[in-house]
This record gives structure tokens, sequence and C-alpha cells, in this order.
């Protein structure tokens, strides 16, 4: 009866409304396509006409007749629907892209991803939109296995980027970057917002395309282009604080536990010793709070899109200010990018693209180890009356017999406040023009240049740190200025040729190619003392000019350097009956950077895939919906080394001689040059499978890589009686492999929707030869690499705890000769090889750099308007050595943990006695390594968007507002800043107090379309 | 469309450009090589000079100015390691006598010599093959480049003997990949570079010569007897060991005019009392800065205010005891609350607040050249004075017996010692061989004290136990091979007894 009465009512009203406004009644539920699920939320529109679906899926709307309503909803493919005389319409939505549909940049052309046979994980632009970071890359962090990270907190600072491990120990680690084809090693100009998608390639079927250049693995990254038909104009904003909370920075000791640990120093190396008076009791002075400071920090982007039958393009504009968390460092950056494209007919394309940019750093000008080392029982001004910061005389230092050389960093920090300046200009241009013939025959050419000026002044004023009347050693006697400019070219040429041909039972796509890429860039630098004669202290900012310099003082130089490369590249992608896989690809490159005989070189890969799920055996396991093996080998170059490095030269001003009373310039020959030097090769085994289970609902993807790296690229220095400066050689091997997994679940209960995904890696790296006679290579005091170890390992005495009693000691000194004796609060030390000598025969490998396991966790949740995003991030397995174990003859401050040294028996089996005159208590050893494991909540975010119906009166088509905590929580068991610290491959993973903190920072952000 | 083209066009250009091999051509810019340059191009006499010049500079490396205060003079009970107790702890095994073969500092030491070498060996090939192909440098010029180059080296290799003991003979660079030689007995380094150096004497100028040339730092004929004269004496072979001293002397190209106070002024650089110098120079306004390292000074210099330096190589309170009468202590001993120049010199706080005076420069020297700057960093190192020279001869003659030539010799260091007090230093007259050799060598640890004789004398007279507190005899009469070049020769280099 009440069906019957709708239906009449239904009638009678269309009826009503085609006599009226011809406006018809449509009804109906839509459901998602994959899990049958009502979807509520869906906005359903006829022009200026909408509704919503409720909470079962259902809407209703009155449309004219005829018309074609529009169904669309975030994460679902929008659909179209004629509803001719009206009525009732069930539709049902497909996700946006069905994942395995989806398609793969993989350079010099895409993929289907179901049709791949390397490792490739694809990260879409909506995924890493961090606020507080200037780029990409860090928001990868965690989210991608095998690709290693390491932040860094300034303002203006970069990321570290390690894939698979370190594969070489002389050359540079960081992976290839292909912006939109360009082919580039710095991406510090992207702007996030720009950025659709980033595919990080790891396996060697994907990276040999890359030739010489693919070894660190490629990441490739495609900007936006215009999504929709018709004018689309979009805004997006953030603004934040960072912050560094309480719990993460430094424990030192205030003014009277260092007042305390330094009498005890004192007494423990006089007893006579009378006791140190300090300036300052109580807590003393904060430094660390002197130097940090909340920091600002905004980003604002603007996008207009057009899309259409005939081209798209798509203009934005984007300002970005990151102030960092030690004072005065900031970064500003402006972004204007445009781009084209146009097609005529279905048989050409072309397009236009140009991204300009200019940015300006106030570096950071504090020495935060100066201020982890500094004594807190003194002020940085010589009295409150004195409190000025712009009288440069009225800073105060210590005198020297305590602190020679820490200096008082607030002097050092406000004294050089904003006399450094940094700023550059970039324009990246590129065109295409693709032409399709023949059917499945597509040319392309494209063109792109990019280009960078950069500007920078540095100005040091006069003055004097005092420490009460006479002068300390932080001073500078005269003013001095400098200015350089730099000027980096880079233009690149890509010719490719491909064919494109799908039938019922095989795919095939095949492309051959031309790459030529040039680098030239030319630089100079001015410097001149003592700018205007006379008493000034502080020259004021318009008159810093060289002109006003000394003229004896007067310095200038420059320098100019090029590279360039060619490559012929193939590659055949061939899919039999959607179930057999084959990638195959051949390069042949050419680099300027080796001699003319060991210049070019060829490339080759293959990968094989078997898509077992589509088999008929496997037809009944209907809780698989995909499953594919697939394994990869390949071989591709790393030629990141400096440029020139296989010439001879002569040096004209190499070195000076006196003769007749003048001083003339004697050119000297290069050091000794191996002039057969040729890149390091990395070749890569892999072998993996992906699965997709329950309705797609759980995704696995599960790899095994073996990476081996031969003519490893070193510096072995031989004995300094076979000669000294010997160039660098092909001296080595070493191999990297590890397992990588994703693991994710996705689901959707009613309004309710979740994304799961733990994503981890292992790298076991270890050297496999080095030099002639498995040499090793020794960086600084603590790391050394040598055959059968991970690259840069620390390595040291083993200590077993402190000596006790002075017996303990002696009846150590009785069993062994050594070159120390060893007294009561000594660090006891292991005689490693039982020889009942104590030397460095005892040392060991004591930590390792690189960590053997790192992974993510990242989770997503949807709840009608509502989105919560959560990433983690961590890693495991790696070592920190803390070098402030060791005391320096400038009496640094103590960390809190010193509290806990050795005073009398039983007071501490770590720590040994404060005592600088004992030196066998500063050996490097395991005391001061500290475990550098770390999980880390990378990044929360909550948003929600604004319903439609709200929009209504502002004319907006969506608006979501969101906040997000970046970096709220760390867990670590180290004493810095910050447990990612970084350094050179041979030497990383020192810290000193003096690493940028990695701040937490809170952002508020809004996205806006019209 | 129109764009299009142009796209098009200059893409097509830059490819066809591009293509040649000729693209791949990069080479640094600011050098000569291979493309630029043919090799015949540069003269040899260039080359050489490149290559001699490389070696004088490599002799003040910072590896030698760290590593020779050490080993010549801390490691004696005369000199303390300085500044504060924990500063510079790479010296501090010297000091106590303790080091190992992982001593860093000896490790410098011996490093900083091969390079030396190895920059001569260059040398000495150039000269070798500029004999047969460069037909306009005389022969003359020739012999003269590589008698520097002998010279260089031989001083060199009688360092590293005098240190080490055998070490490995090396008289041409190796290739990379090539293995060092064994230790050579170093017998056989002292007949090698006997050989080399009594070659070189005839072919070498004198030192007047060379400073009225102004070829400030070369190495002189007196240059080469004197390393000479020392290989004889640290052989007990008197009388060679005098009758090269007796060359020295003869030849008038030296003499002890130089006030002592005033020998290691920038004055007197090069002067009559310089027979081994290494030149080190820093004018900035005249735009003159000497390469290898300028440290010298201020590794020594006064710790404190005014600040010259780190405090290294300090007077012990013995030698400052023993010398206190000694008109040589105040150019010897610069002290806490010494006023010099005018100006008060405070020390930091340091447990021996008293420097090396003979790396300090006067305050004139500071204000010269637009230096401003107390760390003195172009003091020029004095490896062997004429004084040195002088007291050998006094040395052997005693030990010859010829005591009236050993009393004369002696006077004369210490008639010039004495300069207006003549009340001080008495002339002796002691004829006894036993008592004027502890008188002679007495009187080579005040005029040579902090310089680079006490150590190794004391090891040549065997008084080392007896004088040195911490010495371990039958160990420490040699410095151990580093470990670290046993290590990477993989087992080819041996180490000395005891280590």
């Amino acid at each position: 009866m009440k069906k019957t009465l709708t239906v009449l009512l239904a009638v009678l009203l269309a009826v009503m409304t085609a006599a009226a406004q011809t406006n018809v009644k449509v009804t109906g539920s839509v459901k998602g396509k994959t899990f049958g699920e009502p979807l509520p939320g869906v906005a359903v529109t006829y022009g200026d006409i909408y509704t919503i679906t409720d909470n079962d899926g259902n809407y209703s709307i009155e449309v004219p007749s005829g018309a074609e309503l529009t169904f669309s909803m975030t994460g679902m493919k929008t659909l179209k629907v004629n509803i001719a005389g009206g009525g009732k319409f069930d539709v049902v939505m497909e996700d946006e892209i069905l994942e395995l549909e989806e398609t793969v940049v993989v350079g010099y052309g895409t993929q289907r991803k179901r049709d791949l046979t390397g490792s490739i994980t694809t990260v879409r632009g909506d995924d890493i939109k961090m606020a507080a970071t200037n780029s990409p890359l860090e928001a990868l962090q965690g989210k991608v296995p095998g690709l290693y990270i390491i932040n860094s907190g300034a303002a203006e600072g970069t990321p570290t980027v390690t894939l698979r491990g370190v594969s070489t120990v002389r050359a540079s680690t960081t992976p290839l970057y292909v912006v939109d084809n360009m082919l580039t090693d710095d991406i510090s100009w992207l702007n996030l917002n720009d950025i659709a998608s980033i595919e990080v390639l790891k396996d060697a079927s994907s990276t040999a395309m890359f030739g010489v250049q693919g070894a660190n693995g490629v990441i490739i990254i495609t900007t936006r282009k215009a999504e929709d038909d018709g004018v689309n104009v979009s805004y997006s904003g953030t603004a934040g604080v960072s912050v560094v909370h309480n719990r993460d920075r430094l424990k030192l000791c205030n003014a009277d536990e260092f007042t305390m640990l330094y009498n005890e120093l004192l007494t423990n190396m006089d007893p006579e010793a009378t006791p140190w008076v300090p300036q300052l009791t109580g807590e003393g002075t904060d430094w660390i709070d002197l130097v940090l400071r909340p920091a600002f920090f905004t980003n604002h982007t603007v996008t207009l899109s057009r899309g259409g039958e005939k081209g798209s393009s798509i203009t934005s504009l984007s300002y970005l200010h990151n102030e960092g968390v030690v004072k005065y460092n900031a970064y500003d950056n402006i972004n204007i990018r445009h781009n084209n494209e146009f097609k005529v007919g279905n048989w050409l394309k072309a397009g236009i693209q140009a991204n300009l940019r200019y940015r300006t750093t106030d570096p950071s000008n504090v020495s935060l180890s100066s201020t982890a080392r500094v004594i807190p029982t003194y002020g940085p001004y010589d009295s409150e009356d004195y409190w000025d910061e712009n009288n440069l005389g009225s800073y105060f230092t210590p005198a020297d017999n305590i602190q020679k050389d820490v200096g008082n960093p607030v002097a050092a920090m406000l004294i050089s406040r904003g006399n450094s300046e940094s700023y550059a200009y970039q324009g990246l241009f590129n065109g295409f023009v693709e032409i399709n013939f023949l059917k499945d025959f597509t040319f392309k050419a494209a063109g792109y240049f990019d280009y960078t000026a950069q500007f920078s002044s540095s100005y040091n004023p006069k003055y004097y740190v005092t420490n009460g009347g006479s002068a300390s050693s932080q001073y500078s006697r005269y003013t001095s200025f400098s200015r350089s400019v730099g000027e980096y070219k880079k233009s690149q040429a890509d010719i490719t040729l491909s064919y494109a041909k799908v039938t019922d039972k095989v795919r095939v796509n095949a492309v051959v190619g031309f790459t030529a890429k040039e680098y030239d860039g030319v630089g100079f630098s001015a410097s001149v003392d003592t700018l205007i004669n006379g008493s000034y202290w502080n020259i004021p900012e318009s008159m810093r000019m060289l002109n006003l310099g000394d003229d004896k003082s007067r310095k200038n130089s420059d320098w100019r350097s090029s590279n360039a490369f060619i490559s012929w590249l193939g590659r055949v992608n061939l899919t039999v009956l959607d179930r057999y896989l084959l990638t195959a690809t051949l390069r042949y490159d050419g680099s300027s950077k080796f001699g003319r005989d060991h210049r070019w070189g060829l490339f080759p890969s293959v990968g094989l895939g078997w898509v077992i799920s589509d088999e008929k055996f496997m037809q009944k396991a209907d809780w698989l919906n995909f499953w594919k093996l697939r394994t990869s080998y390949g071989v591709a170059g790393n030629d990141k080394i400096g440029d020139y490095l296989a010439y001879p030269t002569i040096n004209p001003r190499g070195t000076t001689i006196t003769s007749d009373g003048e001083t003339y310039y004697i050119p000297v020959t290069s050091y000794q040059v191996d002039q057969n030097i040729h890149w390091e090769t990395v070749s890569t085994f892999d072998i993996g499978t992906d699965m997709r289970m329950f309705n797609s609902r759980l995704a696995v993807e599960l790899g095994y890589y073996y990476k081996k790296t031969s003519d490893l690229l070193a510096h072995v220095q031989p004995t300094v009686s076979v000669g000294s400066g010997y160039a660098i050689t092909n001296a080595g091997s070493l191999s990297n492999q590890g397992v990588e997994f994703v693991v994710s679940w996705e689901d959707r209960i009613g309004d309710f929707n979740y994304n799961v995904s733990f994503n981890g890696s292992t790298i076991k790296n270890k050297v496999l030869a080095l030099g002639n006679d498995d040499s090793y290579i020794t960086s600084g005091n603590y790391h050394r690499t040598a055959v059968g170890q991970p690259v840069g390992s620390f390595y040291g005495y083993v200590a077993e705890g402190v000596f006790q009693t002075q017996e303990e000691a002696d009846e150590f000194n009785a069993n062994h000769t050594s070159s120390y004796v060893f007294k009561a609060g000594d660090i006891k030390y292991a005689d490693l090889n039982n020889d009942g000598k104590f030397n460095d025969q005892d040392r060991d490998f004591i930590g390792k750099t690189i960590p053997s396991f790192m992974y993510g966790i990242n989770i997503r949740l949807g709840y009608k308007n509502f989105n919560l995003s959560v990433d983690m991030n961590g890693v495991t397995g790696v070592d920190i050595m803390n070098t402030k174990y060791w005391q320096s003859y400038a009496q640094y401050n103590y960390y809190k943990e010193q509290l806990g040294r050795w005073h009398g028996p039983g007071t501490s089996d770590k720590l040994p006695i404060l005592d600088s005159t004992r030196p066998q208590n500063s050996l490097c050893s395991t005391v001061a390594i500290e475990d550098g494991s770390y999980f880390r909540i990378r990044n929360i975010q909550l948003g929600y968007t604004i319903p439609k119906k709200a929009l209504d009166a502002i004319k907006f088509s969506n608006v979501y507002v969101y906040i997000q905590a970046q970096n709220p929580l760390t867990f670590k068991n180290t004493t810095g800043y910050t447990p990612e610290i970084g350094g050179g491959i041979l030497n990383a993973n020192i810290d000193d107090g003096g690493t940028y903190p990695i701040p937490s920072s809170y952002t508020f952000g809004i996205n806006l379309t019209f | 469309m129109k764009n299009i083209s142009i796209i098009s066009l200059a893409v097509a250009g830059f490819v066809l450009a591009g293509c040649g091999e000729d693209f791949l051509e990069r080479y640094p810019y600011g050098q000569w090589h291979s493309e630029n340059f043919e090799a015949e191009e540069i003269p040899y006499n260039i080359l050489i000079e490149g290559e001699l010049a490389q070696a004088y500079n490599a002799q003040h490396s910072y590896d030698f100015n760290a590593g020779a205060p050490c080993l010549h003079s801390i490691a004696t009970d005369d000199a303390d390691k300085g500044s504060t107790a924990s500063d510079m702890s790479w010296a501090m095994v010297i000091d106590a006598h303790t080091w190992d073969a992982s001593a860093g500092v000896v490790r410098q030491y011996y490093n900083a010599w091969y390079s030396v070498i190895t920059y001569c060996n260059r040398a000495i090939e150039y000269c070798d093959a500029a004999g047969q192909f460069d037909e306009s440098l005389t022969a003359e010029k020739v012999n003269n480049y590589k008698a520097q180059a002998l010279t260089i080296r031989a001083h060199a290799y009688f360092r590293l003997v005098q240190a080490f003991g055998d070490v490995p003979f090396v008289e041409q660079e190796l290739e990379q990949d090539e293995k060092t030689p064994p230790r050579t007995p170093y017998t056989q380094v002292y007949a090698n570079i006997i050989e080399d150096l009594n070659w070189s004497v005839p072919y070498l100028e004198t030192r007047k010569a060379l400073v009225e040339a102004g070829n400030l730092g070369r190495v002189s004929q007196n240059s080469a007897r004197a390393v000479l004269a020392k290989i004889y004496m640290y052989q007990k072979d008197w009388a060679t060991s005098m009758s090269y001293c007796r060359q020295i002397i003869e030849s008038g190209d030296n003499d002890l005019s130089t006030p002592f106070d005033e020998i290691w002024t920038e004055k007197y650089e090069f002067g009559p009392e310089s027979i081994y110098e290494f030149d080190v120079d820093d004018k900035p306004s005249l735009s003159i800065s000497t390469g290898g390292n300028k440290q010298w000074a201020s590794i020594q210099g006064f710790r404190g205010q005014p600040n010259c330096g780190w405090g290294m190589n300090g007077p012990s309170k013995q030698l400052r005891d023993d010398m206190k009468d000694d008109p040589r202590y105040h150019a010897t001993v610069l002290s806490d609350g010494d006023v010099r120049d005018g100006v008060v010199f405070q020390s930091a706080e340091v447990p021996n607040p008293h420097y090396n005076a003979k790396v300090y420069a006067p305050l004139y020297e500071q204000q010269m050249y637009n230096r401003n700057n107390p760390n003195a960093t172009w003091l020029n190192i004095r490896m062997i004075r004429y004084s040195d020279i002088v007291l050998m001869y006094a040395e052997a003659a005693n030990e010859l017996g010829e005591t009236d030539e050993a009393l004369a010799k002696l006077e004369m260091v210490r008639a010039r010692a004495r300069g207006n007090d003549a009340d001080a230093l008495p002339e002796i007259t002691e004829r006894d061989q036993t008592k004027l050799r502890d008188l002679i060598h007495e009187e080579r640890r005040f005029e040579l004290a902090l310089e680079f004789e006490r150590y190794f004398d004391l090891i040549r007279w065997g008084e080392a136990e007896e004088k040195i507190e911490y010495f371990v005899p039958n160990k420490q009469e040699l410095y151990p091979i580093p470990q670290q070049e046993i290590d990477a020769s993989n087992g080819i280099l041996t180490q000395n007894p005891g280590y």
C-alpha cells in the first residue's frame, strides 16, 4: 500500500514538475563496487542542483528530465548517469583507480602496476603533505621499504636519502631524481603541493634504465596536471609552530652540578687543589634555552587549472616561510609553476612547462656544539647593566684557564646575526612534442633547461668578547666582507620512439631512445678586510661594499666546471595472457667523468613475472584476488664522483718559491692519478611476490634483494714509504642484501573506513674486498672500513667496567704490558687477544652506522567527514658515538649523565673517574657507543571536510581543514637532540651535541576549492 | 605551434651538436692537462722547481711541526709537554715515555719525512729526464737541482734513521699498487745518502750566494756537509765528522756573529748562523705566504695573554734551574710575568707557566706587513745551526784528544753566549778528556736547549737512561715503526725491539 502511494506520488510529482518546469524526481542508492557497501556522503549534482547520499547511501533529487547526473566522492571514480525521464537509479561506484590497474611511471614511459617485474613503490602526492617541511623526501620517511632517510632540522635543510644500504664509500649515495623526465640530483625547488606522485625504483630491471646514474636507485617525481574539465581554482594554506620540547633537549648540568663535578675533577688531579669558585650558582645559565626558540612557519599555494579536449593548463603560485628552531635561522621560498599542454586531434601532443623560484636563507650562526660545551656558571653579558645586544663589547666569556676555545655562543650568535645572506633564482623550463603515427607508434622529443643564479655575502664585524677587562680569544680585530656569485646550467634532451600494442593475448610496450645531458657551472667570489678605516666596530649594512675595503687585503677567485653524458636506451615490456611478464632493458652510456677509453658502458637488465592468480588452477582460491611472483637481475653504474678525476693535471700556480727576492708561482703536477678509473658497477638480484587477498582488503608485498658493488671507488693509502698523495682508484667491492615487505589491510564498515599498513626492510652491508691486500680505511678517530664489516663501522676498545679499587687496577697492570698505568676509577678494557698486553691490537669493531632494520607504520581512518592519519617510523641496529664522553683541555659542561661517574668504589661501573690527566679513559671504546635505535611518531593529521550544504552560501565546492602534529613524540636511547645524525659515508653518526635538533611542529591547514 | 617548432629545432640542434664523442670531452678549468697543453711545453726546470718547492714546504708540514718538538725535545727531561694536563693529550705518551706503536705523533713524524722524500724522488726523476730531453737546461743547472733534491732527501733519511733505525730506502716514487720495500739496514741507508751528499756538495751554492741572489730557503753546501758530519758523528767516526765540520768552519760561509737572543728573529733569517733552515713566511701586505704549515711557532708559543700559541715544549724546572745563571736563559725561557717589548706576559693557568722563547717573535715583527697576529706564522725553523757544528767539532776534537782545538771551539760558542756580560760563562780550561766531554755535553744542552739535539744526543752518548727519568732502555733508543704502516704493508715492515 505504501509502495503504491509512493509511486502514485512520484507520478503525480513528475507530471506536475513536467508541467511546470519539466523537472523530474530521481531516487536511488549508491554502492561501492569492491565491497558492495552503501556509500554515504556521495555528491549528486546537476549544475547548481545537488544533494548528498544519506547514511544508507540513498539519495533523492529533482532535476530537469534528460539531465546527466554526476556522482562524485573522494576516492571513487566520478560517474555520470543520464536519468532520461527520472525514476529510480541505483548506481555502483568504482574505486577511483583499481590499484593494480594503476599506471606507474617507470622512466621513459609508464606501466600497469600489475605488469611490473621490478620493485617499485608509489607514493601519492596526497600522502606526503607534511606541513613543516621543505622537501617532499622528508615525508617519504617510513613509507617506502628500503629507503633510509635522515632528516635535517635546519630551516633550509634537506634530508639525506639512501636506498637499500650504502653501495659506495667514495662516490655519492644520493639516488637519481627524475622530475617530469628531467634527470637531476636536487629537488629542493619542488613545491610539495605540485607533486602528483613519487615512484621509488629500487631493483635493477627498473634502475638499469638509468644506466651509469642508476646505481643508487631512482626516484621519479610527477607533477600535477589539470585533473578535470573546466576551470578549477584551489588554495591550500598552512601555518604552525615548531618547538624543541624539553624532553628532546640535551640534559646538561646546571651551575651547582657543574661546580661540584669540576671541583671533584680538580681534587682528583691534585688533592691539594684550591676549590674553584663559580660566578653563578644554582641553575646558572641555560645556554640552550638562549639559542632555541619556538619557530613559525607558513605555506600558501594557489592553483589554477583548466582541462579540456584540446589541452590543459595548470598554474600554481606558492610561498613558504620556514623558521628554524635555532634563533635567526630562516628560509623563504617563492615558486611559480606553469604547465600547458596542447592536443591536436589524436596525433599530436605538445607542452611547455616553466618553474620559477626565488629562495633566500638566513643560515644558522649558532654553534650548537659550543652551546652544549659552554659552562653554565657565567652569563652571556658582562653584567646586567650591560645587557645590550647591540653593544659588541658587552659580551662576556670566562678566563682562558677554564674554557678557552669554546667561547660565548650567545655572543657569537648575536654578533654574526643577520650578517650573512644567501639567495638564489632558479628557472626550470621544458618542452615536449609527441607525435602518434601508424596507430601504435609514438615519437617524442623533449628538451629541459635548469638555470640557477646564486648569490651570497657575508660580513664580520670587529668585536671583542671580554672577560671583565682583558680581551679573550673570541675577537675579531677588523671588519671583513665577502661576496660570491655562482651560475649553474643544466640542459638535457630526450628523443624516444615507442610502440604499444594491446591484443587479447599480448600486451607489448617497447621504447628506444636517446638522452644527452650537460652541466656547466661558473662562479666568482671576492673578499676584503677592514671596511672603512678608523674606529668603526659595526658597519651599517648600506656601507658593506667591497670597494670600501683595504686594498692590500683584496682577494678574489673563481671556479668553473662542467660534465656531460650521452645515452642510448631501449626497453621491452611484454605481457602474455595477462599472466607472463617480461621486462628487458639495455642502456649504453658515456660519461665525461672518465677517460676516453673508460667512458662507455653497457647496462643490461631483465625482469620476469608470473601472475599465478590468473592461472586456471588458482581460480578456486576465491580469497586470493591477486598473486604475482617476480624476479629481476641487472646492472647499473655510479658515476657520482668529482669531475676530472681521471686526468693528470698541472696547476700553474701550484706552489710558490722565493727567488731573487721575488715570489714566483711554480706549476705543480697533480698527485698520482689513475687514468683507468671507471664507474662503480652495481649488480642487483631481486626476487619477490605481491599478493592481494580477501577482496583485496589484505595486500602483501615481500621481496629479497642482493646488491653487489664492484670496482668500488676508494682511496686506499698505501704505506707512506711507497709514496704519498695517491688518487682514488677502483679498489674493492661490497654487498648489500635485505628483505623488504609491506603488509596493508583496508576495509570499510558503514561510514567508517580504514587502512593500516606496515612496512619494513632489513639491510646487511658488508665490504667484500678493499685494496691490494684486504686493507682497511681508517676515517678519523672512531671509524674503520674493513673487509667483512659494514662500511664505516666504529672501531675501538671494549670496556668491561671500571676498576673499583686500586688493587683491581694493580692486578691488571701486573698482568698486562701497556703504555698506560691503570688506577682506581679508570675504565677496565678487555685484552681481546689475550696476549697479556694491552695495546691497539685489542681493538675490534664495536658498532655500526648503517641500521639493520627500519620500519614504518601508516594508519588512515575515515569516518563521515572526518579523517585521521598517523605515520610512524623507526630504525634498529644502528649505533651512535657520543663524543661528549671525552673531555677536552677546554673544560666542557658535563651531561647530567656524568653525575653517575665513578667517585669511589661501587659508584659506577660505566663512567670513569673525572681526571683529565688519564688518557686511558679517553680511548675510543664501547663506553661512548649509544644505541641509535628509535621509534618516532612522524605525523598525525586530523582533518574535516565541511559538508556541501554548509558551503552553499560561500560558493566553495570543497573545504577541508586539518590540524597536524609532526614529530610530536620520539622514543630513543641516545642523549643527543636526535638519533638522526648522518655524516660522511665513512664517518657517520658522531654526535658531539651539535646536531641540529629535529623539532616537533604543530600546524593548522586548510584546502579550498572554488 | 610556433613554440613547438622552436623547441623541436632547439632539441634537434642540441642533440646533433652533442652526438659526438666531443660532447663528452670535459676537462678541468684553470689547469694544464693533456688537451690544452703538450707535456713538453713545460720546461723541465719549471717541473723540477715545482717538486723541489713542494719538498721544501713538506719539511715544515703540520706533521713535522707537531711531531718534531715531541720526539726531539719533550721526550727529554729538559722539556715538558706544556699547556694543561689534558691538552694535546697525543703528546702525553712522549712526555711520560709510555708511547707504543700506535702513538699518532710518532706516525706523523714518520709520515712527514716520507712525504718530503716523495717530492724529492719526483724532482730527481725530472732531473734525470731533463738531461735526456731538455737541451736548453744546462747540465750545471740540472745538477744543482738534483743536488738540492738529494740533500733534502738525505737529510730526511738521516732523521728517519735517527728516530727509527732501519727504514725502507725508496729512491723513486712507486705505483700505488706496488709494495713497500722492506726496511733497509741503517748502515746501508747511511752509505747511500753519504754518496748522494758527497756528490751534491760541489753542485750546491754557498749560503752567501743564495742570500745575495735572494734564493732564500735553499739548502747550501754547508747544509749537505752538516748532514754528513752528523751521520759520521752518530756512527762515532769522529775524524770524518770533524773533517766535515772543519770544512764548514773553514768555508767562511757561516760565523757566530749573530747575537744569541736575535738568532730566531726575522732579521737574521738565513743569516750567518743558518746551516739548515726551513723557510716559513707570511707577509699579508705583500701577498707572500709560503706553503707548508706555518704553526711551528704557535704550537709551542706562549699560552695566555698575549695568546701566542698552545704552549707545547716548555722548559722543565730542571732545565730552568740548571740554566738560571746562563746568559742564554732569557732567549730560551719565556715565563709568566716576563716583560718583553713592553708587554707583560700573563700565562694561562697551566702546571708549568714557562715557554720556549725560541719561537717568540718580537712585537715589531707582529706589527709588520699587516700581520696583526702574535702567532709568529713567519718564524723560520732553524733545523741545524752553526753553533751546533762548532760544538760537534769541539766534541769530535775532544774524543780524538785534540784538546786545544776542542777548547778553542767551545770558547767560540761560549764567547758569543756571554754577550756583553763579561762575568758570565768563564772560559773553560779543563783538559781532562772525560771532564771536558761532560762540559761539552752540557754546553750542547744549554746552547741547543728545546731544539732538535738533546734526546738523540743522550741516546748517542748512552746517557739517556741516566738523564731521563722514565726512559726504557733497550727499547726507547728507537721509536717504533708506526703500527698503521706495518699493517698497511701487510707484514713487510717489521717492528723495532721491545715494541
